[in-house]
């Protein structure tokens, strides 16, 4: 089914609200607490400050991102049991990357921080992940790219004529 | 995000439904099905009584006169039945919430969301502008979430996080009015 737009604002509309409600304290402190390395940390935490205008509204873009991101991890606790925080956290920074370009710009500097490589076409390779799933790397990009659906959905139909650089 | 409950659609419309009955006790309601941040402006609601009060006794009044001169009020155009209560003035989304309430799916249903919507939206548009929202103006709206999450145009979850956005002020009313009217809209 095809996300309307008027489905996409209320989307983001409480996603922002979401965010409004989160202190930057509180994701930081996630951040932090969550045993990624202190490169990565420092990396994703730096898009507590991205935000992106859209007509006359401010989107806190970043803090949104973030959000998600934890919520996939929350999600599946399994991931981290069995490969690490790390490997949770970029599964779903490289199923953003692959999704949506202009997040692919926003997370670039946390996907290098994880050992995530983008190539000019857009492909990513992840040495790291790699060996962290040990073959079952496919089954669970295509649980994080369905959990990220929605979300990349909604910021195609909202940014696609926004953004280009 | 840490730790909300999610409802089911008709446990949201349970809630909404106890809230259309008894809006003084939002709190109680709200609590019950974990819906955070409630609480902040409670015990103003004798506005929002007076006008359920009202609207639930408008559309009955109105049934029995269409039953006395023969109208099959389930064949009857929604929109005349809205006209027709307009003159209720605030009351008028009860009122019109009763209406749809029971049968199926229709694009007249639609139009009536939408004229509810409109008419609230410019009634808070409105009282934004001279900063006189109050609780019971919150409590219309998530009464009014009743039909768009029963017909399926809005899921359980966004109108709960609506409603949530909304009573923590995260969520300027006339815009809440404004996005779930546009989904509606886009439905058609």
């Amino acid at each position: 089914m095809t996300l309307s737009k008027a489905q996409a604002n209320l989307n983001l509309a409480l996603w922002q609200a979401e965010a409004d409600s989160m202190s930057s304290s509180d994701l930081y402190a996630w951040v932090v607490d969550s045993g990624l390395p202190h490169e990565v940390a420092i990396r994703l935490h730096e898009l507590i400050s991205v935000t992106k205008n859209v007509g006359n509204k401010v989107f806190a873009i970043g803090k949104i991102v973030i959000i998600k991101i934890i919520d996939f991890v929350k999600a599946h606790p399994f991931l981290i049991i069995g490969a690490g925080i790390s490997a949770a956290v970029g599964t779903a920074v490289a199923t953003l990357i692959t999704s949506v370009p202009f997040i692919g710009q926003l997370l670039a500097p946390v996907a290098i921080a994880l050992g995530i490589t983008i190539t000019a076409v857009g492909a990513v390779v992840g040495h790291r992940l790699d060996k962290s799933f040990k073959g079952a790397g496919e089954d669970i990009f295509e649980i994080a790219k369905e959990f990220f659906k929605l979300v990349t959905d909604v910021f195609k139909e909202i940014f696609c004529n926004v953004l280009t650089a | 995000m840490f730790g909300d409950r999610t409802l089911t659609k008709e446990q949201l419309l349970k809630a909404i439904e106890q809230l259309e009955r008894n809006p003084t006790d939002k709190l109680g309601i709200f609590a019950d099905i974990g819906i955070a941040g409630v609480g902040a402006a409670l015990g103003v609601a004798g506005a929002g009584t007076l006008a359920t009060a009202a609207g639930a006794t408008s559309i009955p009044v109105l049934t029995t006169v269409g039953s006395w001169v023969g109208v099959t009020l389930v064949g009857a155009t929604p929109i005349g039945w809205v006209v027709g209560t307009a003159a209720a003035g605030a009351a008028v989304a009860y009122g019109v919430s009763r209406l749809v309430k029971g049968s199926g799916y229709n694009e007249g249903k639609t139009k009536q969301l939408l004229i509810q919507l409109k008419e609230r939206s410019e009634e808070v548009e409105a009282k934004e502008r001279t900063s006189s929202i109050g609780d019971e103006d919150k409590t219309q709206f998530h009464i009014l979430l009743k039909e768009p999450v029963r017909l399926d145009l809005i899921s359980p979850k966004q109108a709960q996080d609506l409603i949530t956005a909304v009573e923590n002020g995260q969520l300027p009313l006339k815009e809440a009015y404004k996005l779930v009217q546009d989904v509606i809209e886009s439905a058609k």
